[in-house]
């Protein structure tokens, strides 16, 4: 599904991220993890093309990111504020994806069905701007519409900060549902290692911009990531 | 004392903001006009007298330039509204020490008193008061009566502060004052209301008597203390910081849903006008554009046939939104740039919905305009054919000059007289817009068949129209270029 070459970053001197190879097949649960400054963000940022690579290739389904827009269309994503309109209110923003991606007001209906949870009541029919929202409300906004068009990839980076408990435990559970019942490709980032390790069959740990550790399978615990981390 | 503290904050505020030097320059410049027009003022004040005097023919000058007071005092009350910004510190990491929230609101408003408009009054009045009521009446008079002014300017200050909080942001507050004000000039001058006859006594009372000067120094101190109590009430984070919360405007507008992706673009487009204050003052700015004409149509005479004044209106008129809100095109959407990039729909299609809306917005202005046809057939010629090159031409050119170095806007920020996001690039973008047109024109001209300079000017602006899906789809490559640097700029300021 998403395949990474000599995948290069640099800023001036400083390299920022620097990946031979990585490839992610369709259907994996993916979690990444390292510490402040590790390149995960910018590692997201090449895959949406958002940042122009020193080097290498990002491709997805075959194709260069850089080159065609297709990928846009089953790919779903949430990084930062960055990512909202803050100046409508959530049901708008909702809307406008709906009438974006070609969904029928049923589809939107289905969707926020699955986040009534999450929502907890808080989003939906507020006469409230996204930006007026609480951090963590803003984030399940986000959350919802990286995940709205039912795409076959999405990248959430840090979904669980901010979070409360429960709606930490309710996302993960959505996140869950939704690789039982499709067969999604999630890249997840988090500081979280027990929500990352819990939801994710293979973490990827990134230090000073470098792949250092790829583990999947049995030998990938909590113990074996936290191990890392103590070190 | 604590004041100073709050003061020198202020100003590591200043010196250690991101943007410092963008600031500093802006600032320099800023100063500079606001030097030029002190300048203006001040030559304008010392002519007073003798302008009076020997251009309208009226001899008794200080009983005329009384009865004009109240609209100068009106006309202040706009340009304070507009431009006078209000204070707009960040109270909150104070609010939380041991700081009477007293000193605070007393250091808020006493600094907001330090603006250019508290200066007019004074550069604009104390010349004539000492060199005519001064001569005339004795230097008491002039000391009464400069006072009277000074402290009735200074109390509508504080007036505007309060009405600003109160009513600011209602499009209705702004149409109102507008319309009152046109509306009693109208009635003074057709005499049905005599505003300037009732309120000429209270001026020329002012130079013999000291009640009109006590009166409006207590007036100066009511409006303070009104303006002291309002913000000492509302002296808590969610009510200094952000104003309106809860109405959603443009909620039931026209929607262009039915046209896809492009049409719903530039619904977004259209709610983020009504929903912020900078593009919606464009919007009004536009409006009042359109009047512009009515400052120059009168002395125009169709017989002079297609003079050069003609094509700075017509560009004017039909392109000052293109401009004004173009030079700004992408920055608009800065605060999301980067989901714009990911989004199902291409950068073609983007640059698609910025150029219906600049040209769906020419075009309105261009209807509003016909009824200026009756200053000449010429007229309507001449702003056709401005419009078509608006569209044409200008409309690509400053689509592709917004793609160099934009700045990040942050819209929630008030103040209605912002700075934020201007560069160099903003400030050269408008000439070559009025530039194309005037080279075209001028060879014509030169040869005295300047309505050909027209024609051709109308006819590039079609050809330009007739390619415009080439040209579009060469502005969006140009635009997948560069979009790395111009998030990359949106991103970290």
């Amino acid at each position: 599904m998403i395949q990474i070459a000599n995948l290069q970053k640099k800023y001036g001197q400083d390299t920022v991220l620097d990946i031979d190879s990585l490839s992610i097949p369709q259907g994996q649960c993916f979690g990444l993890v390292g510490n402040n400054g590790a390149g995960k963000t910018t590692l997201f940022r090449l895959i949406l093309d958002l940042i122009r690579p020193s080097n290498g290739t990002v491709i997805i389904n075959g194709k260069n990111v850089q080159e065609t827009d297709e990928w846009k269309s089953y790919t779903g994503s949430y990084l930062d504020e960055q990512f909202l309109l803050g100046f409508l209110t959530p049901d708008e923003y909702f809307k406008f994806l709906t009438s974006i991606y070609s969904l029928s007001e049923e589809d939107l209906k289905t969707h926020l069905k699955s986040f009534k949870e999450l929502f907890n009541d808080e989003i939906v029919g507020k006469n409230k701007y996204i930006r007026d929202l609480s951090k963590g409300n803003i984030k399940k906004v986000g959350i919802a519409t990286a995940m709205l068009a039912k795409p076959d990839i999405i990248l959430l980076d840090e979904p669980f900060e901010n979070l409360d408990p429960s709606s930490q435990i309710r996302l993960k559970k959505l996140i869950k549902d939704e690789i039982q019942t499709r067969n999604v490709t999630f890249l997840i980032s988090s500081h979280d290692l027990n929500h990352v390790t819990e939801i994710c069959e293979r973490i990827v740990i990134l230090e000073k911009g470098k792949v250092v550790k790829d583990i999947s399978g049995d030998e990938m615990t909590l113990s074996a990531v936290e191990e890392y981390f103590k070190a | 004392m604590i004041v100073f503290k709050l003061l020198y904050h202020e100003l590591l505020n200043g010196f250690r903001s991101s943007s410092f030097q963008r600031n500093a320059v802006v600032s320099i410049l800023m100063g500079f006009f606001i030097f030029l027009m002190f300048l203006y003022l001040l030559s304008a004040a010392f002519a007073l007298d003798y302008v009076i005097r020997n251009f309208l023919e009226i001899d008794d000058t200080i009983s005329f330039l009384n009865s004009f007071l109240i609209y100068y005092f009106l006309l202040e009350i706009m340009m304070r509204y507009f431009f006078q910004s209000t204070p707009n510190t960040e109270p909150s990491p104070y609010l939380i020490h041991p700081i009477h929230k007293s000193t605070i609101v007393h250091y808020l408003l006493g600094r907001s008193f330090f603006t250019p408009f508290n200066g007019v009054v004074i550069v604009l009045f104390a010349p004539f008061a000492f060199r005519t009521i001064g001569i005339e009446m004795g230097v008491d008079s002039a000391w009464m009566w400069l006072l009277t002014l000074i402290t009735l300017s200074w109390a509508l200050h504080f007036f505007t502060l309060w009405f600003k909080r109160t009513y600011g942001n209602s499009l209705w507050a702004i149409l109102f004052i507008i319309v009152l004000t046109l509306a009693l000039a109208g009635t003074d001058y057709f005499g049905w209301v005599q505003l300037s006859v009732w309120t000429a006594p209270f001026f020329n009372l002012a130079t013999v008597a000291v009640l009109p000067v006590t009166l409006s120094i207590f007036s100066l101190i009511a409006l303070y203390l009104l303006c002291y109590n309002f913000h000492k009430k509302h002296c808590y984070t969610d009510d200094l910081g952000s104003g309106e919360s809860s109405k959603i405007a443009g909620q039931h507008l026209i929607s262009f849903s039915r046209f896809g992706v492009i049409g719903n673009l530039i619904d977004l487009e259209l709610k983020l006008m009504l929903r912020h204050k900078r593009p919606r003052n464009i919007l009004i700015l536009t409006a009042i554009f359109l009047l512009y004409g009515l400052l120059f149509y009168p002395d125009y005479n169709p017989e002079d046939g297609f003079v050069f004044i003609l094509i700075f209106l017509g560009i004017f008129i039909t392109g000052i939104f293109i401009m004004n809100y173009g030079q700004f095109l992408f920055s608009w959407n800065s605060a999301y740039f980067d989901y714009y990039l990911t989004a199902p729909f291409s950068m073609q299609q983007y640059v698609i919905s910025k150029y219906y809306l600049l040209s769906g917005v020419s075009l309105i202005c261009f209807l509003l305009a016909i009824p200026y046809a009756y200053f000449g057939y010429t007229v309507i010629i001449a702003n056709t054919a401005m419009f078509l090159y608006n569209v044409g031409v200008n409309s690509i050119l400053i689509m592709n000059m917004a793609m160099w170095g934009p700045k990040k806007l942050d819209l929630t920020r008030k103040s209605a007289f912002s700075m934020d996001g201007v560069g160099a690039a903003q400030w050269l973008m408008g000439f070559p817009a009025f530039l194309g047109p005037i080279l075209i024109y001028a060879p014509f001209a030169i040869l005295g068949i300047s309505y050909v300079g027209f024609l051709v000017i109308g006819f590039i602006g079609l050809i330009a129209i007739a390619f415009r899906n080439p040209l579009l789809e060469w502005t969006a490559r140009r635009l997948q270029v560069k979009k790395y640097q111009i998030a990359s700029a949106f991103r970290n300021e």
